[in-house]
């Protein structure tokens, strides 16, 4: 007896390690491979070596996404929570609902927890914070120095990760690998408003540098100015934009050639009427929303040759930089 | 006697040739008291410590994660090599004990790497305390089915390891870490008979106690923590009178951290700000009522065994008379901080002056380090709350120099005259 007790002991240990990894590369294998467009920072791991902490649009989503039921209710940390997924023709995802119940049908979907209490109306309650468990990507001793270096630093032109993840019938997502954006950004501050100053002098001019930092010539099509160019608000910031003013309507496309390493530089005063949000019924400038209110600047509809989203870092409007 | 077996083994050949015991009966005599020290606990330990190196030392090669070894290949050299190990131990385990028992530890070891490694391939950042419990629990039961020290020592260093994390990490109080604990280690004490162990799990289980009501509610902290210590110490007063042989060790040692818990908590309840935030248990949440009651009801129960079976002692009524310090403020609200400060400082000053009195008059070293410690920490303690003046400060230090000298002189008086009446 004691003799089956020990074996049962050591079909343990082989057992789990072998359920952990099987479980996982049956998802590698048969799971749906969407894109997530990510920006890296660089720790290392005690027991795991180098690594790259993951941050996507998708580790903080907007509370009005959660689904009606939930709008009253207090999520606990931990709290498991399904975020659909909507898929663009370059396989790259966006969040669409988050719900606690797993959804039906073919939708896609990816599963994660979330990351702090969530209570509507209480401090940060317009945010979710969700982990997903795609946050760390190992690489080999040195190379997460490499990663980071290429990824760029604050100030600096910056390319994005994006990360091939596979994903299983009940949301489980595992990383695959990862590519290399084709176009890399820079965002800078021109001219920062004065701390009093008139309301329409209340926003930053803005500075974004595009470049080809792919191996590859690139065209893109591009309007006059920076009619190319959409706000996209993230985590609470209201969605209710004027966008592109009715020049950017009647602004005709013109194919731009990048070759590889050409960059180019787009000025955005956001003092500008067309940048103004609709914030508590009335038009106002981004330089006078509130703090936790933040944008990111993202090309309107890149070509399918281009392999990810072209979007800057997370801004507000007075010119703070994330 | 540091083996009294090996006495007995010198011994016995001079009784048999006094005639005292026939042959036989010496055989008889030398089976009923094993060598434990045979058993070779030290090398056994430093075999084991060895396989917990050469363990990390595989874990963080593996963490270099080489690009040019995909991942099929990395899983096969883990699983292969702790399919081996695994064979070897077990092959060996009859024949070759030690190295079987270091074999069984390097595949833990391995284990644990495996389950890395596999974190590593897949990117997996999910609750990363799991991966600590998987492992732990590995190692328990090689603890059991072995049964295995070192693997054993393993365990609590794991699950402690498992529970820092989630509280530190993620504020999770971690109930089950408890129960764990009691249902897992505390009976393998007892498949052991491992003194170790004893004092080990003992002292695991009140930092898992103190983790764990610190992140329900940290005011219920020195409570539970005083309560449980105080039934421990009295579970040891009744082993030790009631019963013999190994349940009367095991009940000394268990008690050992209990005591040290208990002077903590003592010490610290003698300032008056700190005990006033301590003490006051809110009860807001059922859980909080639990960790509270369940520890003073077996505290009582265990003194009201040790008054039924008349085992009055000084010390046993101390314990109780913190008990119901302790239990006062909480049940009734009423808690007068001056005097309670002023009763745990006599509290301990008493205990100190009794171990300093005991040591010295029986020649008991660690009684008498342990008096003069606690002395010395309370004089300290009280330097700028109660002496104002540096007269009345020297006065202190010199009484208090005096009194450890004095003590120190008699406790080597004493010490010369055991001696002489030994030899």
């Amino acid at each position: 007896m004691k003799k089956l007790f020990l074996i049962v002991a050591i079909i343990f240990q082989l057992g789990a390690l072998l359920w952990m990894a099987l479980s996982r590369e049956y998802v590698v294998q048969t799971g749906e491979v969407v894109k997530v467009q990510t920006a890296p920072i660089d720790p290392r791991d005690l027991f795991r070596g180098d690594f790259v902490r993951l941050d996507y649009d998708l580790s903080s989503l907007p509370a009005r996404l959660l689904e009606q039921h939930l709008h009253d209710q207090e999520l606990k940390k931990g709290q498991v929570l399904y975020v659909t997924l909507q898929k663009d023709s370059r396989g790259l995802v966006q969040a669409m609902a988050v719900s606690d119940i797993s959804p039906a049908g073919n939708e896609l979907f990816i599963r994660g927890r979330l990351l702090r209490d969530w209570v509507k109306n209480k401090y940060n309650a317009s945010t979710l914070a969700i982990k997903y468990g795609i946050e760390q990507y190992f690489v080999e001793q040195g190379k997460g120095i490499d990663i980071e270096n290429r990824r760029g630093r604050r100030n600096e032109l910056q390319t994005p990760m994006i990360m091939h993840v596979a994903l299983s019938n009940s949301g489980t997502a595992i990383i695959k690998h990862h590519e290399w954006g084709d176009f890399a950004v820079k965002l800078t501050v021109k001219r920062q408003p004065e701390r009093d100053a008139e309301i329409t002098e209340a926003s930053a001019v803005l500075q974004l540098e595009i470049k080809n930092v792919s191996q590859r010539n690139q065209i893109l099509p591009l309007k006059e100015g920076t009619c190319s160019f959409r706000m996209r608000s993230i985590k609470s910031a209201p969605q209710q934009l004027v966008l592109q003013g009715e020049n950017c309507k009647q602004s005709p496309l013109q194919e731009v050639a990048f070759k590889s390493g050409d960059s180019r530089t787009f000025t955005f005063d956001l003092n500008q009427p067309q940048w103004h949000v609709l914030y508590k019924d009335a038009l106002t400038p981004m330089g006078k929303l509130p703090w936790e209110y933040r944008f990111r600047l993202i090309f309107d509809s890149p070509p399918e040759s281009v392999n990810g989203d072209i979007i800057s870092q997370a801004f507000h409007g007075r010119g703070q930089i994330d | 006697m540091k083996n009294p077996h090996a006495w007995l083994k010198k011994e016995l050949p001079h009784w048999i040739q006094d005639g005292i015991i026939d042959s036989e009966q010496a055989g008889q005599i030398l089976s009923r008291y094993p060598d434990r020290h045979s058993l070779s606990w030290g090398k056994i330990l430093i075999s084991a410590f060895g396989a917990v190196m050469v363990g990390l030392g595989i874990i963080l090669l593996f963490a270099y994660n080489w690009e040019a070894m995909g991942r099929f290949s990395k899983m096969s050299v883990i699983l292969g090599a702790l399919v081996i190990t695994h064979v070897f131990a077990y092959k060996t385990r009859l024949k070759n004990h030690h190295l079987s028992e270091s074999l069984f530890i390097l595949a833990t070891m391995l284990f644990g790497a495996g389950i890395w490694l596999i974190a590593q391939i897949y990117h997996i950042d999910e609750h990363y305390p799991n991966a600590f419990l998987l492992w732990g629990f590995a190692a328990l039961m090689l603890a059991w089915t072995l049964p295995s020290l070192p693997q054993a020592i393993l365990t609590v260093a794991l699950l402690m390891i498992w529970h820092f994390t989630e509280v530190l990490d993620f504020d999770f109080a971690t109930h089950h870490a408890l129960l764990l604990i009691l249902i897992g280690l505390f009976p393998l004490i007892w498949r052991l008979q491992s003194p170790v162990l004893a004092r080990l799990v003992s002292a695991a289980f009140f930092v898992s106690l103190g983790l764990t009501t610190a992140t329900v509610d940290e005011h219920l902290t020195a409570s539970t923590l005083l309560l449980v210590s105080a039934s421990f110490i009295f579970f040891s007063f009744w082993s030790s009178s009631q019963v013999t042989g190994w349940l009367s060790r095991t009940g000394v040692e268990l008690a050992k951290p209990a005591w040290l818990v208990l002077l903590v908590m003592l010490f610290l309840m003698s300032f008056g700000d700190v005990s006033d935030d301590l003490i006051k248990v809110r009860f807001r949440e059922p859980i909080e009522s639990f960790y509270f009651y369940v520890p003073l009801i077996l505290s009582q129960l265990l003194f009201a065994w040790l008054m039924l079976t008349r085992q009055f002692s000084l010390i046993t009524f101390v314990i109780e008379l913190i008990v119901l310090l302790v239990v006062l403020p909480s049940v009734f609200a009423v808690y007068p901080v001056q005097l309670y400060s002023l009763i745990f400082n006599l509290l301990l000053l008493g205990l100190s002056i009794g171990l300093i009195y005991q040591g010295s008059h029986y020649a008991d070293t660690r009684k008498m380090i342990w008096g003069s410690l606690i002395f010395t920490v309370l004089v300290f303690a009280r330097y700028t709350d109660l002496f104002d003046s540096l007269i009345s400060r020297a006065i202190a230090f010199l009484i208090v120099g005096g009194v450890l000298f004095f003590a120190g002189t008699v406790l080597n008086r004493n010490r010369g005259r055991n001696r002489k009446v030994s030899s």
